[in-house]
């Protein structure tokens, strides 16, 4: 022994400089976990996490240059080394240089670690778990570096090793990855019972062959053998890590019943239809990759699914065009699967952003050659889905205070500060996980394991926090570091959502888990998979019609007794050649030529559409061809190729269709108008509030829905047609003109002035004038000329009132109508009345305020609107203060400064006399701070309930 | 009288080819061995063979009458080692090798290294690394001597020295072997260097030993002898195999006998029958060493 301790005490002499930078090191690389940054300094954290990195990386770099050192001062290569002709037993060297390693580079760190789980107050059930992985983890390194240096003689050599070592480390690796062995790459990922099982059984036989190549070199010098063990070492470490099948750790046992699994079906979501991406590969595209969305059915209440494992083959007319096993990407951070999670916060209603749950998956991957075959046609795509259940629960519910706190037996969650803001706060939480090697839950994560959400109980609101790249709870296995993270809340991209500071008074901070219950196992068949849509029409000359394409078309000709892809390239062709298009005619050879198509071939018709919107011809077509006997196919497709609602309601299959119907109504934009009358025919007044949703929703077809939804018996459409005329007014000038008439008709003013004004632009077309004249003289029971029209309206517009039961404009005996301008306003600050535009605008500062003064105003209740105009990215709140009544408006953008529209601020009870009304900006809106240029203010009485003028 | 060293059969290859082939010689307790060849003739691989430090193909070799392959502390604590390709701890100074070493040894003598220390002249406080040649090799001869080792092997160890260190280096060994009684083994391809010192000599080319034997035997029985031909002799060509490197020039006739006193004046007369005289001449080790050179190297071609 004291030779060894002899051998220690001069290695440690040698190395004393080194040492003397790897204990501050060590010490550091662990003292840093204990910097607790203020709730907010956001700046020392980053600080912080890059010290933990470089620490990290800095220890490995640290130990890989001194082991070396350490054992080349005795080499046990090459035939000079100053120790051979001396009295010193092999066996004391390798005492002492191990004595060495494990001292400074094994025990030192572990022990530091171990202090710092305990001031971290790590549970101790976890500390002797998390020392021994510790163990583990630097005895590895240790043994690798001193089996390197033991074959070497100085650091030239060991260097060399150690690159060919990691070198072919690296080849493998890329060949895998060549290899497209993604399975197997994710199977790497730390976590699961079968990659940690592979990480430790790859160590431990590491640590143990290792340690035979260091204690044979010591023995026997036998060089050449101890390079033959280091390339078993390396060879089985690698396959055991990678490849090995056994697992000591046991997988997760779900609480996923039989029952529950089978109850649950997957569909291709076609509402997100499929898109094709490109692989380069050398400059070129040599793949094509179909992406798309998995929709799955009969789930448990409020739980979700993630595909783990999906195999894939696609037919086209039999023939299986590609086999591959797509991959599945992992679901980012801050991922909120918001259909399930909705479900789990009733009856909180939940705020959510659009992009929180889309997560595409990659569908199929084909070779260029077979994309190009089969790229207009559908086939059958046939997939076999393993994928984990996880089911969102609630964990808790803190006060919106700092310092309250939550923990589980793995994780630590406490509030650390609440910052409010305008239109919402950010709230800083401190996070901390523990998850050791030995007692690791190795449950499958979608993600985000926790889910935070700002809740206010009386409003039943729930706000997910803006979508960021820090929403994830860090799942670093060993780290147990305390790290704060910013969740910001806001609701100024919500325009009917409000967080003020009202609303943060009764807020909470839920936690929800997405809890893992399962995996389950399914097939997926889609009879109708397309691999993209059909490319979009060539844009030629405008003004073309088939009177240019007749020659074209007369080339066309359809074989007599044609095979499907006879006719498939038949329709193709027609629809090629019409897609040069812009007008369209009855009389067009098209039609007929399409319906010298066999019925039976239908579903060819309905497959050349299934991506895009049929033309005119097709329309017609597909409408005669439909035959009772393709009720099956109609219905299959009838939610892509909604023109066949003609040939449900031809045939009367609308109970069959009903589902199908409302589904239409819910998710679609437009619908033809036989969709809209096979809804009505189910004659169903429970599909009335969908048919009014769908008039609101629908921008481009309101006036057509209306036509057939407004005389539906016991319909209720007031509260559709104002959210309708809101949208409208800040839509586009189409949008606006099909709803004046419409909103005219159900009493609001401003579409009947803006009718009136109408009359009088030289810009309006007739047909449009004549409709508005209609509406007009329907409703205010005025004849004559346009220009008396606006004569009679200059007049009477202070005093008119609609009446609900006559359905009339009347003027009443007082003024019901008081209009503030820009020329009746005090401004304070420098806003500025622009006479010129007959507006206010330049409004950019808080501290500025636009006043009215109504000297005498008579007792009432009183709605007021504002008329103003706003750009995308413009618009804001405003408070308006009448008296004592305070009401807020957040105004949406109309589309230009000189693009008005009209919005209704809110009602207030004037008690008569002097209203005084304040106008004050609430929001800075962007670096020009302008929110809106005002154009007027109208405050029109509302008349009591039963009463009549 | 016993042997410190003795080899039989010691053959050591690479790769086919032998760097040293059926080595047998033994090295006489008390006696300073030089073991002489070269450049490349496998007096540094016999060394390591000898010292454990390379393992022999076949043949064996024992040091101290221990087999070379079983040698250990016990061995080496009586055995000193000096090698011109040794690598020395650079980083030490002299003081801290002296501490380094002493533990190893229960026969270190402090006061006779502090002598050896003054004697050699070296500083305190200079590393190792940052010597010259002559003092490292100083270093490390006096961090082999410190503990009086029974045996002194020496691989080239005058190898880049200057006349005035060389001079130095040999007047301490045969001081400290006269007073001493240790055995020496060295290797040089220097013949000058170890003339002065040896009392054995062994001679290796192409890891062949050609010659192990004392000095006074060696000079005993080599003679250079010088005959003049008479007119028209034809020198036969099978001459005895005891007559190295023969030369004519003219009417001149030299070769060096190696077995002078055995049968070589038969030898003699059976060649030359018409000449009487031979007229043998004594040679200095250098010029038996450069006779048997030239006579390996003539076989060899």
């Amino acid at each position: 022994m004291s030779l060894v301790k002899h051998i220690l005490k001069n290695d440690i002499r040698r190395l004393r400089v080194f040492l003397a930078f790897w204990l501050p090191v060590v010490l550091l690389a662990a003292s840093v976990n204990f910097i607790r940054p203020a709730a907010g300094d956001f700046a020392l954290q980053a600080v912080q996490e890059s010290i933990i990195a470089l620490t990290t990386f800095l220890q490995l770099i640290m130990m890989a240059l001194m082991v070396p050192a350490v054992m080349h001062s005795e080499p046990l290569t090459g035939t000079t080394a100053f120790w051979f002709t001396r009295p010193m037993e092999k066996t004391d060297i390798m005492k002492a240089k191990l004595l060495f390693g494990c001292v400074f580079f094994v025990v030192l760190p572990s022990l530091v670690n171990t202090l710092f789980l305990v001031a971290s107050r790590v549970p101790e059930s976890f500390i002797f778990p998390m020392v021994l992985e510790y163990l583990l983890r630097y005895s590895s390194s240790l043994l690798l570096f001193m089996a390197m240096a033991s074959l070497t003689a100085n650091f030239g050599q060991y260097a060399r090793v150690g690159s060919i070592y990691l070198a072919i480390g690296m080849v493998f690796g890329a060949i895998m990855v060549a290899t497209q062995q993604y399975d197997t790459i994710i199977c790497l990922l730390p976590g699961t019972a079968l990659a940690d099982s592979r990480y430790l059984l790859s160590e431990l036989v590491s640590i143990a062959i290792l340690s035979l190549l260091i204690y044979t070199q010591y023995r026997r010098r036998r060089t050449m053998r101890s390079y033959v063990l280091l390339a078993v070492e390396f060879f089985l470490a690698l396959w055991i890590s990678t490849y090995a099948p056994w697992s000591i750790f046991t997988n997760p046992v779900g609480s996923l019943s039989e029952k529950q699994s089978e109850h649950v079906s997957i569909t291709v979501d076609k509402t997100e239809l499929p898109y094709a991406r490109d692989v380069i590969s050398m400059g070129k595209v040599s793949q094509k990759e179909i992406w798309g969305k998995l929709r799955y059915e009969g789930l448990p209440e409020n739980c979700f699914a993630r595909e783990n494992q999906i195999n894939v083959t696609f037919e086209v007319d039999g023939c299986e065009v590609n086999k591959c096993r797509p991959e599945v990407r992992a679901l980012g951070p801050g991922y909120a699967h918001i259909e399930a999670l909705q479900a789990a916060l009733e009856p909180l209603d939940l705020i959510p952003e659009r992009n929180h749950d889309y997560y595409p998956n990659r569908l199929l991957k084909l070779s260029m050659s077979d994309y190009l075959a089969a790229r207009h046609d559908a086939g059958i795509y046939r997939a076999d889905i393993s994928f984990d259940v996880y089911q969102y629960q609630r964990l808790a519910c803190l006060p919106l205070r700092a310092g309250q706190e939550f923990a589980t037996a793995r994780a630590r969650i406490g509030i650390a500060s609440v910052l409010a803001e305008t239109e919402g706060c950010t709230v800083i939480i401190r996070e901390q996980y523990i998850n050791p090697l030995f007692m690791r839950n190795r449950d499958p994560m979608p993600g985000s394991r926790f889910l935070y959400l700002l809740v206010n109980s009386e409003t039943k609101e729930a706000f997910l926090p803006e979508r960021n790249h820090q929403n994830a709870m860090r799942g670093d296995h060993a780290s147990f570091v305390v790290m704060n993270k910013p969740l910001q809340f806001s609701s100024s991209n919500k325009a009917t959502y409000s967080i003020d500071e009202t609303w943060l008074e009764n807020a909470e901070l839920v936690i929800v888990e997405a809890q893992w219950i399962g995996e389950a196992h399914h097939d997926l068949e889609d009879l109708t998979f397309r691999l993209e849509k059909s490319p979009p029409a060539p844009k030629v000359i405008p003004d073309t019609s088939a009177k240019d394409n007749l020659e074209k078309l007369a080339a066309i000709h359809l074989p007599e007794n044609p095979n499907r892809n006879e006719v498939r390239s038949y329709i193709k062709e027609i629809h090629s050649i019409s897609a040069t298009q812009e007008s369209f005619s009855g009389k067009d050879p098209q039609i007929g030529m399409l319906l010298q198509i066999d019925p039976e071939h239908l579903d060819l018709l309905i497959q050349t559409v299934l991506d895009s919107d049929p033309n005119y011809y097709e329309r017609r077509a597909l409408r005669v061809l439909a035959q009772p006997e393709h009720k099956d196919l109609v219905l299959r497709y009838l939610f892509q190729v909604p023109v066949l609602a003609s040939a449900v309601n031809h045939y009367g299959w609308q109970e069959d269709a009903r589902e199908i119907l409302l589904e239409g109504l819910r998710e679609k934009e437009t619908l033809p108008e036989d969709w809209l009358v096979a809804v009505i025919r189910l004659n169903d007044p429970t599909t009335y509030s969908l048919l009014a949703d769908f008039f609101v929703r629908g921008d481009s077809f309101r006036a057509k829905t209306y036509g057939a939804i407004h005389d539906l018996p016991g319909i209720e459409l007031e509260d559709a047609v104002s959210k309708a005329w809101e949208k409208a007014q800040i839509g586009s000038p189409a949008q606006r003109c099909d709803m004046i008439p419409i909103a005219l008709a159900h009493g609001h003013y401003n579409a009947l002035a803006a009718a009136v004004m109408s009359l009088s632009k030289s810009s309006m077309d007739e047909p449009r004038k004549a409709r508005f004249r209609e509406s007009i003289q329907a409703h205010t029971g005025i004849t004559g000329s346009d220009e008396g029209l606006r004569a009679w309206f200059d007049v009477n517009k202070d005093r008119l009132r609609f009446d609900p039961e006559t359905k009339l404009f009347v003027s009443a005996t007082e003024p019901v109508r008081t209009v503030l301008l820009p020329d009746d306003a005090v401004i304070e600050g420098t806003i500025r009345n622009l006479r010129t535009d007959g507006v206010i605008g330049y409004w950019n500062r808080p501290e500025d305020h636009i006043r009215f003064n109504i000297p005498e105003l008579d007792m009432g209740t009183y709605r007021i609107t504002a008329k103003y105009a706003a750009p995308a990215g413009y618009g804001g709140k405003v408070s308006f203060r009448l008296n004592d009544t305070k009401l807020e408006k957040k105004f949406s953008p109309t589309g230009g400064w000189r693009v008005s529209g009209e919005a209704t601020v809110g009602d207030f009870e004037h008690l008569g006399g002097s209203l005084d009304i304040t106008l004050t900006m609430l929001e800075q809106n962007g670096t020009n701070l302008v929110v809106i240029d005002l154009y007027s203010l109208t405050l029109e009485k509302k008349q009591p309930e039963g009463t009549r003028e | 009288m016993g042997n410190v060293i003795r080899t039989n059969e010691l053959t050591k290859t690479y790769k086919g080819k032998a760097a040293v082939n059926n080595l047998s010689l033994e090295v006489p307790d008390g006696s300073i061995y030089a073991f002489l060849g070269p450049n490349g003739a496998g007096k540094t691989t016999t060394i390591k063979l000898l010292m454990n430090i390379l393992f022999p193909t076949s043949g064996t070799a024992e040091v101290l009458g221990v087999p070379s392959s079983k040698i250990g502390p016990d061995q080496f604590q009586q055995i000193g080692y000096v090698s011109e390709n040794q690598k020395i701890p650079g980083w030490m100074t002299v003081p801290q090798l002296m501490a380094y070493c002493k533990p190893m040894y229960p026969t270190w003598d402090d006061a006779f290294c502090k002598k050896l220390l003054a004697q050699f002249g070296l500083p305190n406080d200079v590393k190792l690394k940052n010597m010259s040649r002559g003092m490292k090799v100083k270093a490390m001869l006096l961090s082999s001597l410190a503990y009086r080792p029974k045996l002194l092997v020496l691989d080239e160890p005058f190898s880049g020295l200057d006349p005035l260190v060389r001079d130095e280096f040999i007047r301490g060994i045969l001081e400290l072997t006269e007073t001493e009684g240790w055995s020496v083994f060295i290797s040089s391809h220097d013949i000058d260097e170890v003339e002065r010192l040896a009392d054995w000599v062994g001679f290796i080319d192409k890891g062949t030993l050609h010659v192990s034997e004392s000095i006074e035997s060696l000079q005993a029985r080599f003679r250079q002898i010088e005959v003049a031909l008479p007119d028209g002799f034809k020198i036969p060509k099978e001459l005895p195999k005891e007559w190295l490197v023969p030369e004519q020039s003219g009417h001149a006739y030299r070769f060096v006998d190696s077995q002078v006193g055995n049968g070589s004046a038969e030898r003699f007369r059976s060649i030359f029958p018409a000449i009487g005289n031979m007229d043998p001449q004594p040679l200095s080790l250098r010029e038996i060493y450069l006779t048997l050179a030239r006579h390996v190297k003539g076989a060899a071609q």
